[in-house]
């Protein structure tokens, strides 16, 4: 525990001496790729430690050790290119693609979580709001075509 | 209740492009609703109607009719009346969670109606629910 402790501040340390290498100004060019050279060794060692974290929080909660519940999910997705350029104009293709993309998977998801029983489905609400099954219980927008409103 | 730059946002609306992806529905029955307010585009639109309704797998919002929805009782969202009149005894054996982050909850309908107490029964409610037995003909469709 001690340990990892020791390399988290060492880590935000060594973040603090590159922000001051860079405000200087007059840092050397040798310093700044020192800088940037162990600043990479450092990164490159952690792995995906958001999924460590996540995998942590997992075990930690089936351990009973946490009081508190999970903290929302937070769904990160990185593409890592290392050695070439691109321009502003491509990133920004990219990056639209990679939105596009995610967008179209998550237009798949199907939990099945309306078909669960839960205190709402359960109630008897009225067929106009919640609790028939057939037709289904529509909660919420239903416009009226345009002659009838 | 509104946002300021438009009118009152229906958080159980249509997928329709244009409209705002609000959240999923999860495999409890409940909504993880998305912190970012996420506009949803004719190309996700598509991609969502190749599944099963995606009133049942999501929660869409759009700009409030008013008169022009069915749910609009003359004076307020007759939706969330019953949540709010309901929804408390219905769920008060249900833990107590903290309010979601939700995208849209300055100009919301509900909660401009409501306040914070619609919040707790939102995630409750799913658009359209569906019918477990047609998901089992679907389902058995595809698997043969």
């Amino acid at each position: 525990m001690t340990e990892k402790a020791i390399l988290g501040a060492n880590i935000a340390a060594y973040g603090l001496a590159i922000a001051y290498a860079l405000n200087r100004k007059t840092t050397p060019v040798e310093e700044l790729i020192a800088l940037r050279d162990t600043a990479r060794g450092i990164v490159a060692a952690q792995g995906d430690l958001i999924a460590a974290v996540r995998e942590l929080e997992t075990e930690i909660t089936k351990q009973g050790g946490s009081k508190a519940g999970p903290p929302p999910a937070d769904e990160r997705f990185v593409v890592h290119i290392e050695g070439i350029s691109l321009s502003d104009t491509l990133k920004a293709e990219i990056e639209q693609a990679l939105h596009a993309a995610v967008m179209k998977e998550v237009a798949k998801i199907d939990h099945g979580g309306d078909l669960v029983a839960t205190p709402l489905s359960q109630a008897k609400l009225g067929p106009s709001v919640i609790g028939s099954l057939f037709p289904p219980p529509v909660m919420g927008l239903v416009a009226y075509p345009p002659n009838l409103r | 209740m509104a946002d300021a730059k438009g009118p009152a946002l229906c958080p159980s609306s249509r997928c329709e492009e244009g409209n705002i992806l609000l959240g999923l529905v999860n495999a409890q029955g409940r909504v993880d609703f998305i912190a970012e307010r996420l506009e949803i585009d004719a190309a996700f639109v598509a991609a969502a109607y190749e599944g099963r309704p995606p009133e049942q797998r999501f929660r869409f919002s759009s700009p409030c009719l008013k008169r022009g929805c069915e749910k609009w009782d003359g004076e307020r969202c007759g939706v969330a009346k019953v949540l709010h009149e309901r929804g408390p005894e219905l769920l008060a054996n249900e833990p107590a969670t903290a309010l979601p982050r939700c995208s849209i909850r300055p100009g919301c309908r509900w909660h401009g109606e409501y306040g914070d107490s619609i919040c707790a029964i939102c995630p409750w409610v799913i658009t359209e629910r569906g019918n477990r037995l047609e998901a089992l003909v679907e389902q058995a469709k595809t698997e043969t």
